[in-house]
């Protein structure tokens, strides 16, 4: 399909309960007034992520779809993208082609990365709560996702994490790939990440981006050696 | 048998299949458990499974676009549950964009994804099968195991039970499907219609449900 027809799909990757769809609520509500935007949710036992976002009220609920995964969320990111493909063009097909849809995984483990053929460009989303370690622990999400969100800063006094040593792993493992810190409830990070989410949309438009795999979780050789799979 | 037909036997093939239990996931909510599952995929290939089946075979030879057309309005009338007919419908399509990924010149699948508004995964794996040089009764073969292949690796996952034990299920009604397939494809000119109420209720009841792992 020519890039010029369909909308640019981000993907939203990340473990359970870090706020991917709080993050995409939230986006929808940033970014709502100058995009057209749709949503597909992979969910693994419930349509609630669906449900939630159109609950916000941030986006027609014909704009909110969910794609049920058969116990597999990784698999239809990844394996067999084509319930999602199908998703995703329907959206395009029935409301316009859309400026940009918005593909939230099923939560997942730490191994979970779109494929460059679902996703243009995708973001992993960690959070606080989930332990200040998980940076450190890396996976091919949080090494090379375009864009690691650490989500909860507001909690991490409550929960003994340090939002410092988080930055400072994530940037460790990233090779410079940007990191936005912060929480979805109050301050600047949903506006950092919709800019982000604005520029994807530029470079793509341009024909300047390019998608990339995060690749496997243990990458085979050693070192930051980055592989090109065909 | 081709490689083609394994190709499109193989759940590895991308077609959207893993998420869908052809019905077991309601069945079991209605309290059926591991003994029931060998029994519901059989009685599928014999009614539902048959029926998609004939239909597959027919499509396999089924020549141009309007004969296709006219098998999925055929089919649709005999799918009276409208979960089914999406789920067939989605599971259609996925079949149909994987394969013009291997045919991308092939004018006729490419009118019937223009065309179809319905593309049930019986007619399109039919479509398929023909296209890549097969005949009716590889395209019902195929048809009915991957039915029953749906029922026993969904009921891998909804109740405790070895996959080695749903595998022998399905080596276990191997020689039923090469019947029903052979039977399927030298259907007459009437196809069948044999109807299942109880998997319509139940498609319908199960589209309802918020906590449910699989589409269909």
């Amino acid at each position: 399909m020519p890039v010029e027809s369909r909308s640019l799909r981000i993907g939203v990757a990340g473990p359970v309960g870090t706020g991917k769809s709080s993050l995409i609520a939230a986006l929808c509500r940033e970014l709502g007034g100058q995009l057209e935007l749709g949503v597909v949710t992979n969910d693994i036992y419930t349509d609630e992520d669906a449900r939630m976002i159109r609950g916000q009220g941030v986006l027609a609920a014909d704009r909110v779809v969910a794609v049920q995964t058969g116990c597999c969320p990784h698999t239809a990111i990844r394996d067999d993208i084509t319930a999602n493909l199908l998703a995703a063009e329907e959206l395009d097909r029935s409301h316009g082609p859309l400026d940009v849809v918005f593909v939230e995984s099923g939560g997942d483990n730490l191994t979970a990365a779109f494929s460059p053929a679902l996703a243009d460009a995708q973001m992993f989303v960690l959070d606080c709560a989930g332990g200040d370690d998980v940076p450190r622990k890396g996976g091919p999400g949080i090494s090379r996702a375009d864009l690691l969100v650490i989500n909860k800063t507001d909690l991490a006094p409550y929960v003994g994490a340090s939002v410092e040593t988080m930055l400072a792993d994530a940037h460790a493992q990233r090779s410079g790939r940007p990191v936005i810190a912060g929480s979805l409830r109050g301050g600047p990070a949903v506006a950092e990440i919709g800019t982000w989410v604005g520029e994807q949309l530029r470079l793509w438009r341009a024909g300047e981006l390019e998608s990339v795999d995060p690749g496997p979780p243990a990458p085979h050789g050693s070192g930051d050696h980055v592989h090109q799979h065909a | 048998m081709s490689v083609l037909d394994l190709i499109l036997a193989d759940a590895r093939t991308p077609t959207g299949g893993y998420a869908h239990s052809a019905g077991l996931e309601q069945l079991v909510a209605g309290g059926a458990g591991v003994a029931e599952v060998p029994r519901f995929a059989a009685a599928r290939l014999r009614t539902v499974a048959s029926v998609e089946a004939a239909f597959a075979a027919r499509a396999c030879v089924a020549g141009d676009l309007s004969g296709l057309m006219t098998l999925d309005s055929e089919l649709a009338a005999r799918t009276p549950a409208p979960p089914l007919r999406e789920a067939s419908r989605r599971l259609g399509q996925a079949l149909l964009r994987t394969a013009l990924g291997w045919w991308p010149d092939d004018s006729r699948l490419q009118a019937y994804r223009e065309h179809s508004a319905l593309s049930p995964r019986p007619v399109v794996l039919g479509a398929v099968v023909g296209r890549g040089g097969g005949g009716p009764v590889e395209a019902a073969r195929i048809s009915l195991y991957e039915d029953a292949a749906s029922v026993c690796s969904a009921a891998v996952k909804l109740l405790p039970l070895d996959s080695g034990r749903a595998s022998r299920w399905l080596v276990m009604l191997a020689d039923e499907i090469e019947d029903l397939a052979v039977r399927a494809a030298a259907a007459s000119s009437q196809l069948p219609s044999t109807s299942t109420p109880l998997l319509d209720r139940d498609a319908l009841i199960h589209a309802t449900q918020t906590r449910r792992l699989f589409a269909s």
